[in-house]
C-alpha cells in the first residue's frame, strides 16, 4: 500500500511515497481539507456542499464535489482508494503515522495518560512532540470560511496544548527554563489571560515578584483596552497571593492549591462511533454554544425522541472539542430512561466525578450539598468538559451543573428539560429524525452501495418505515446485511405491514416505541439468540459478561459467547469493551416486556437465582486476591448451570470489582433480591471484606443492613451475629464509636443463643479490632484470645490464625515479646506447611515489630524487608503500605529522618488510593513531625546585650547542635551589632 | 510596671543555618528541643533528665549553665527557643505556626524579655496575636 504523509498543522503538504503531490488551491484543497479533518470518518456529500460553497451554492453542487472528488483521487495516484465512497458520503482511510494531526493526537493522550501516573518529565517530552508537528499556522496558504474555521480550532488547539506543557514545566521547576518562552508568547497574545498566568507564576518562582505583578498590571490594562473587561477571578487570586508573597499558585487550581485533593485529569468519554455520520448542523449549533459560552460555565441539551441518536452526537462532538478542555472530561450515564433501574442517584454520580477529578474517597462528604459544595470547589478554575448522558428531568441535571467559568457541560435527554433553559439559559439542541439523505446514506453504508442501487425504490420504502430514527435504520441495516439472500423489497414488504403504530409514533416525534422495528430483528434471531436477548432485561445493567449471560441462560460460556456475538452482529447488543455487552434502553426495555410475556415466572427466578450465585461465586473468588477475607465461612453451593468469571490476578479481581460493584449493589437494594434471603445475605458477605478495604462505610451499612434483615426474616441467628458484626465495623469506618459499641453489644448479646463457635469467635474478633483501633492493647489482647479459642473451636483454621496474629501484634505493643514471638512462630509454622505467603509475611511483620521494640533496629528492617516482598508479589497494596511505615518508623529511630519519610509517604499515597481514614491520619501525623524538623534545620539565631560576651554560648550550641547529630554550616557569618 | 523593653537598644547578634552532620544520622532538632525543654521547669530552674543519651545530657546541661550566665541572651535552634533576662529562665519548642510567627515577627528574638512574655502565655494556652485585620460587619461570624 502506498505510503502517504499529510501535513495540515503548516502549509498543505501531501506526499505520496516520498513524492510530494501539488494539490490545486481551492475547491480540491478544501475538500482534502474537510475529509482530513474527520480522517477516517464518513464526511455525507451534503456537509462537504455545504462547507465548500455555503450559501452560494451553485447549480448541480453535488456533480461538483463529485468531480472535485475525481481530481482528487487523481492527484493521488496509486493512493486514490485512499478516498472511499461510502454510499452518498466519503471517507479517507489514513494511519496515524501518516497524518501530524493523528500524531499530534496520539502524543496527546499519551502525555494524558502519563501526567496522570505522575511521570511529568516525560509527559512534557510528550507534548513537545505534539508540538513539533506545527510548522506554522495550520492549513497557511489556503483560503476560505470553512479552512478558516478548521485552522482556528487547529491553532487554538495549539496554544492550549502549549500551556499544559509550561503548566508541567512550572510543576516541575522549571521556572527559569520557561520565563522568557513565555514572556514572547505573552507579547504575541496579549489578552490570553492564562498565558499571563503562567509568566505570573514563573516570574515569581523565579523571584522576580516585581515585574510578575507588573505583568498582571499591564494585562489589565490591555483588557480594559481592547475588550473592556477586567481580569478573571483565577487571575485576580493569583495577583493577590503574589502581593501576599505566598506560595507560588496556579490559577487554573486555586481549590486544589487550598485543598488536599491532588489534581487528576479524568478522561472518561466512551469510544466515538466510527460510523456516526450527518448531524454536521447540529455539530456547528454546539461549536458555536461553546464560542459563545467562552468566560461563562456553558450548558447546552441534545433533546430528542429515544433512539434518535443524541449520546452518538453528544459523545462525537465531545471527543471534537476535548483538547479545549485540558483538565479532563467527564462523563455519566444518568440512565433516566432506564427500563429496569432508577436513574442515577446524584450523589454517587458526585462522588464519582469528585474521586475522579482528584478527590480522595475519604474526604467525600456524606450529604448531597456538601457533595455539591465540593464539585463545584473543585472544579472552580478548571476546564473540564461534562457531558450528562440520559437525563431525565432538570432536577436531575441541576447537582451535577459546575457553576465557574471555564467548564461546559453538555446533556442529553428525551425530555425537553425546559427548566434548564429557563432558570441556567441552556442552549438547546433539539434533535430531529435523520434527514431523507442522511437516513439513507446510514442505512446504505450497511447494505452496500451494490445492493441498494439494485433496489433502490426498497430501500426508499424502509427508510421511511424505520421512520428514518437512526436506532432503526441501524438495526434494520444490520439486520439485511447479514441476510443478503433476501430481497430488500420482501424486507419493506414486511415493514409496511407491521410498523404502522411505530410509524405513527414516530413521526409526531412524541414517543419512542420502536416495537415493530425491534420486532423485527428479535423475530429473525436464533433460538438461542432469542432467549439471550430475553434475558437481558433481567440484567440490572448497564452491561454484562460472557459469564454472566452463561449462568442467567444456564449453558456453558461458550455457548453464551456465540449467542451474545449473535445479538451484537444484529446490532441488538454493543461491546463497548473487551468482554462486556451493553444494550441500549429502549431495546433493554423490549428485551423486558418479551421476558414477561413468553417466559414462564418460575424459569425467570431460576434464572434470576443463578446470576446472583454468579456474583456470589465470583464475588468470592475475586475477594481471595483483594483481601484473603471471605474465607473461612461456606456459603450455600450454587444451584446447576452458574459460570464464575475467571479471574487470574489481583489486578483481574480489582478490574472485577470495580466494573460489577454498582450491579451488585443494585441487585441488594432490589425491593425483593433475587434467590431469596440466603443469597441476599450471602451477596453482602462476599462484599463485606471489599468495602472494609476501601472504606465505604456508607454502603457496607447498607449492604449489611439488608443482609441483617434478611437474616432476621429467617431467623439465622448465626447470620444475624454475622451482620452486626459488620455493621459495627462499618460504624467504626464512618467514625462512629458509639453505634459500632452498640451493634456489637447486640452481636454479643445474641451468641448466648446459638451453639456455633464460629459465630462467638467472630464477634471477639470484632472487639479485637475495635479495641485495637482505640489502642486498648489489652483488651484487643483478651479478644483476640477469646476469638482465636472459638475459631479454634469451630476448626476454621484461616480465621483461627487471623487472631493468632492479632495476639501476637497487641502482645508484642504491649511488650509481652516472648509471647508475641510464639504466636508469630505459629503462625510462620502453620502459612509454611499449608503453603500461605501472606501468613508467612504477616510473621515477618510481628518479628519486625518485636525487633523494633526492643531496639534491634537493622534486624526490624530486614523483616519489614521480607513481609514487605511477599505483600507486594501478591498485590496486597494496604498491607505493602503498612509495612512500608513501620519500616519508616525503624529508619526514623534510627535518625534517618529522609529515608523515614519516604517509606511514609509511599505509605500515604497508598491508605490515600484505599480511603483507609484511620492510617492515613496517623501517618500524616508521622509526616507532619518530620516537616517540623526540616522546617527546624533551616536556621538559628544567637542574640545577647551589647554588653554581653557571645563566644562561650556560642560555643555551647555547638557542642549542643554535634551532640544531636547537627553543625552550623555558615562558619563565615558573625556577630554583628544590631539596633532594636 | 512593665519591663518589655528592658536593657539597652543595641545588641549583638548572629544568624546562623544549622545541617545534619550525616543526613541519617542525627537525633532531629525537635528531639533536641524537648531536651532543653524538659531540662527546666516551666519557672526556669533545672530538674534531672533520664533515658536520653548521656553525651546529649551533658551538652543540654552545658547550654543551659552557660545561658545561665548571661543577663540577657536569646538563643534559637530550630522550634527551640531559649530566652534568659535577669533572674528568668524560659525555653519553647515551638509548633509549626508558631515557628512561623516568629518568621514573620523575628524583632522579638531582639528582646529578651519579650520572648519570655510570648513564651509563658503560649504555656498557658494562649493563642498568638493575630495578623488578620478586624473582621468586617458583613463577614459572616
Amino acid at each position: 500500500m502506498p505510503h502517504l504523509d499529510v501535513r495540515l498543522l503548516g502549509p498543505l503538504e501531501l506526499r505520496v511515497d516520498g513524492v510530494p503531490v501539488a494539490i490545486p488551491r481551492g475547491n480540491t484543497a478544501t475538500v482534502l481539507a474537510i475529509l482530513l479533518d474527520e480522517a477516517n470518518g464518513v464526511v455525507p456529500l451534503e456537509s462537504i456542499v455545504r462547507a465548500v460553497y455555503g450559501i452560494d451554492i451553485p447549480q448541480d453542487p453535488e456533480t461538483q464535489v463529485q468531480n472535485t472528488i475525481g481530481v482528487l483521487r487523481r492527484k493521488l495516484g496509486a493512493a486514490r482508494d485512499r478516498v472511499e465512497t461510502v454510499g452518498r458520503a466519503y471517507r479517507f482511510r489514513i494511519d496515524t503515522a501518516e497524518l501530524d494531526t493523528l500524531r499530534c493526537k496520539a502524543n496527546e493522550d499519551h502525555a494524558r495518560a502519563l501526567r496522570n501516573e505522575g511521570r511529568l518529565d516525560e509527559a512534557v517530552a510528550a507534548l513537545r512532540d505534539a508540538l513539533g508537528e506545527w510548522h506554522g499556522p495550520a492549513l497557511a496558504d489556503l483560503s476560505g470560511a470553512t479552512v478558516d474555521s478548521i485552522r482556528r480550532r487547529y491553532d487554538e488547539h495549539r496554544l492550549a496544548l502549549l500551556e499544559r506543557r509550561i503548566d508541567l514545566d512550572l510543576d516541575l521547576g522549571r521556572a527559569a527554563e520557561v520565563v522568557d518562552e513565555l514572556r514572547q508568547i505573552v507579547a504575541v497574545h496579549g489578552t490570553r489571560q492564562r498565558f499571563t498566568a503562567l509568566l505570573m507564576r514563573a516570574l515569581h518562582a523565579c523571584g522576580h515578584t516585581a515585574e510578575a505583578l507588573e505583568a498582571f498590571a499591564a494585562l489589565r490594562e490591555r483588557l480594559a483596552d481592547e475588550l473592556g473587561a477586567d481580569p478573571d477571578q483565577p487571575l485576580r487570586d493569583l495577583h493577590t497571593a503574589i502581593l501576599r508573597d505566598g506560595p507560588p499558585a496556579d490559577p487554573a487550581a486555586p481549590a486544589a492549591s487550598e485543598a488536599p485533593f491532588p489534581r487528576r485529569i479524568p478522561v472518561m468519554l466512551p469510544r466515538a462511533n466510527t460510523r456516526f455520520t450527518g448531524r454536521t448542523g447540529q455539530m456547528r449549533l454546539l461549536d458555536g454554544f461553546l464560542e459563545a459560552a467562552e468566560g461563562t460555565a456553558g450548558l447546552a441539551v441534545v433533546t430528542g425522541m429515544g433512539g434518535v441518536g443524541k449520546t452518538a452526537l453528544a459523545v462525537s462532538w465531545a471527543h471534537r472539542v476535548a483538547h479545549r478542555f485540558p483538565d479532563g472530561q467527564l462523563y455519566f450515564n444518568l440512565r433516566g430512561f432506564d427500563p429496569l433501574a432508577p436513574g442515577a442517584d446524584a450523589a454517587t454520580v458526585l462522588g464519582e466525578a469528585l474521586v475522579a477529578l482528584g478527590v480522595e474517597a475519604h474526604h467525600l462528604p456524606a450529604g448531597l450539598d456538601e457533595r455539591i459544595g465540593l464539585y463545584r470547589t473543585v472544579l472552580a478554575g478548571r476546564r473540564v468538559l461534562v457531558v450528562l448522558d440520559n437525563a431525565r428531568d432538570a432536577a436531575a441535571v441541576r447537582p451535577l451543573l459546575p457553576v465557574a467559568p471555564g467548564s461546559f457541560t453538555l446533556v442529553t435527554s428525551r425530555d425537553r428539560l425546559s427548566g434548564l433553559d429557563a432558570t441556567e439559559g441552556a442552549d438547546t439542541v433539539p434533535l430531529e429524525l435523520l434527514s431523507d439523505a442522511d437516513a439513507w446514506a446510514l442505512l446504505v453504508r450497511r447494505i452496500g452501495m451494490d445492493r441498494a442501487m439494485d433496489e433502490e425504490r426498497a430501500v426508499l420504502r424502509i427508510v421511511a418505515s424505520c421512520g428514518r430514527l437512526p436506532l432503526a435504520l441501524t438495526l434494520i441495516g444490520a439486520w439485511a446485511a447479514a441476510h443478503p439472500q433476501f430481497s430488500l423489497a420482501s424486507l419493506a414488504d414486511r415493514l409496511d405491514t407491521t410498523t404502522n403504530v411505530f410509524r405513527v409514533l414516530a413521526s409526531t416525534d412524541l414517543a419512542s416505541d420502536p416495537r415493530s422495528v425491534f420486532a423485527c430483528s428479535y423475530q429473525a434471531l436464533g433460538s438461542r439468540a432469542a432467549r439471550a436477548f430475553r434475558l437481558f432485561g433481567l440484567h440490572p445493567g448497564p452491561d454484562l459478561t460472557v459469564p454472566a449471560m452463561a449462568s442467567l441462560m444456564g449453558v456453558p460460556p461458550a455457548d453464551a459467547e456465540a449467542a451474545l456475538h449473535e445479538l451484537a452482529g444484529v446490532h441488538l447488543i454493543d461491546q463497548p469493551s473487551e468482554g462486556r455487552y451493553t444494550m441500549h434502553d429502549l431495546l433493554r426495555s423490549y428485551a423486558a416486556e418479551r421476558i414477561t410475556e413468553e417466559v414462564a415466572l418460575a424459569e425467570r427466578d431460576m434464572a434470576e437465582t443463578r446470576l446472583v450465585d454468579h456474583f456470589i461465586q465470583s464475588a468470592q473468588a475475586a475477594a481471595q486476591f483483594l483481601s484473603f477475607h471471605s474465607g473461612g465461612l461456606d456459603l450455600d453451593p450454587p444451584v446447576p448451570g452458574v459460570a464464575v468469571e475467571h479471574i487470574a490476578d489481583l489486578a483481574a479481581a480489582a478490574a472485577w470489582f470495580g466494573s460489577e460493584y454498582e450491579v451488585l449493589l443494585a441487585l441488594l437494594r432490589r425491593p425483593s433480591p433475587p434467590g431469596g434471603d440466603s443469597r441476599t445475605w450471602g451477596l453482602a458477605w462476599c462484599l463485606a471484606g471489599y468495602m472494609i478495604d476501601r472504606g465505604l462505610g456508607p454502603d457496607l451499612f447498607e449492604a449489611q443492613s439488608a443482609a441483617l434483615a434478611a437474616a432476621e426474616r429467617s431467623g439465622d441467628v448465626f447470620k444475624q451475629v454475622v451482620s452486626l458484626g459488620y455493621l459495627s465495623a462499618a460504624n467504626l469506618l464512618m467514625g462512629d464509636r458509639d453505634a459500632s459499641r452498640a451493634y456489637l453489644e447486640r452481636a454479643t448479646a445474641l451468641t448466648g443463643g446459638i451453639e456455633q463457635p464460629w459465630a462467638k469467635g467472630f464477634v471477639y474478633y470484632a472487639l479485637c479490632v475495635q479495641a485495637g483501633r482505640e489502642d486498648r492493647d489489652a483488651d484487643a489482647l483478651a479478644y483476640g484470645r477469646r476469638s482465636s479459642q472459638y475459631f479454634h473451636e469451630a476448626g476454621s483454621r484461616f480465621w483461627e490464625f487471623r487472631a493468632i496474629w492479632a495476639i501476637g501484634w497487641h502482645s508484642a505493643r504491649l511488650g509481652m515479646h516472648a509471647e508475641a514471638r510464639e504466636h508469630f512462630d505459629r503462625l510462620l509454622a502453620a502459612a509454611e506447611e499449608s503453603g500461605a505467603p501472606p501468613g508467612i509475611a504477616s510473621a515477618h511483620l510481628g518479628y519486625g515489630f518485636i525487633a523494633h521494640q526492643e531496639g534491634r533496629l537493622d534486624e526490624a528492617l530486614l523483616h519489614y524487608d521480607r513481609a514487605r516482598e511477599v505483600f507486594a508479589e501478591y498485590g496486597v497494596d494496604p498491607s505493602v503500605a503498612y509495612v512500608r511505615e513501620l519500616t519508616g518508623d525503624s529508619l526514623a529511630a534510627k535518625g534517618a529522618a529522609t529515608a523515614a519519610a519516604a517509606e511514609w509517604r509511599s505509605a500515604e499515597r497508598v491508605y490515600a488510593e484505599y480511603g483507609t481514614t484511620h492510617e492515613l491520619t496517623r501517618v500524616r501525623g508521622k509526616l507532619e513531625d518530620v516537616g517540623k524538623v526540616r522546617v527546624a534545620v533551616e536556621g538559628g539565631l544567637i542574640s545577647v546585650g551589647a554588653r554581653e560576651e557571645p563566644s562561650r554560648l556560642e560555643q555551647a550550641v555547638r557542642e549542643t547542635l554535634d551532640a544531636f547529630g547537627y553543625e552550623v554550616i555558615d562558619q563565615t557569618s558573625a556577630f554583628e551589632e544590631v539596633e532594636r | 510596671m512593665s519591663d518589655s523593653a528592658p536593657g539597652g537598644a543595641r545588641r549583638l547578634r548572629r544568624i546562623f543555618k544549622i545541617g545534619p552532620k550525616r543526613p541519617d544520622q542525627t537525633a532531629g532538632l525537635e528531639a533536641l528541643a524537648r531536651a532543653v525543654v524538659a531540662r527546666l521547669r516551666q519557672d526556669g530552674s533545672p530538674v534531672v533528665m533520664t533515658a536520653v543519651d548521656p553525651v546529649q545530657v551533658a551538652a543540654v546541661t552545658g547550654l543551659i549553665d552557660s545561658i545561665q550566665g548571661y543577663e540577657d541572651a536569646v538563643v534559637k535552634v530550630g522550634p527551640l527557643v531559649v530566652s534568659k533576662y535577669r533572674d528568668r529562665l524560659r525555653a519553647h519548642c515551638c509548633t509549626e505556626a508558631e515557628a512561623l510567627h516568629l518568621e514573620r515577627h523575628p524583632a522579638i528574638l531582639d528582646s529578651a524579655a519579650d520572648l519570655i512574655l510570648l513564651i509563658d502565655s503560649l504555656a498557658a494556652g494562649g493563642l498568638l496575636p493575630s495578623d488578620e485585620p478586624p473582621r468586617g460587619r458583613h463577614r459572616r461570624a
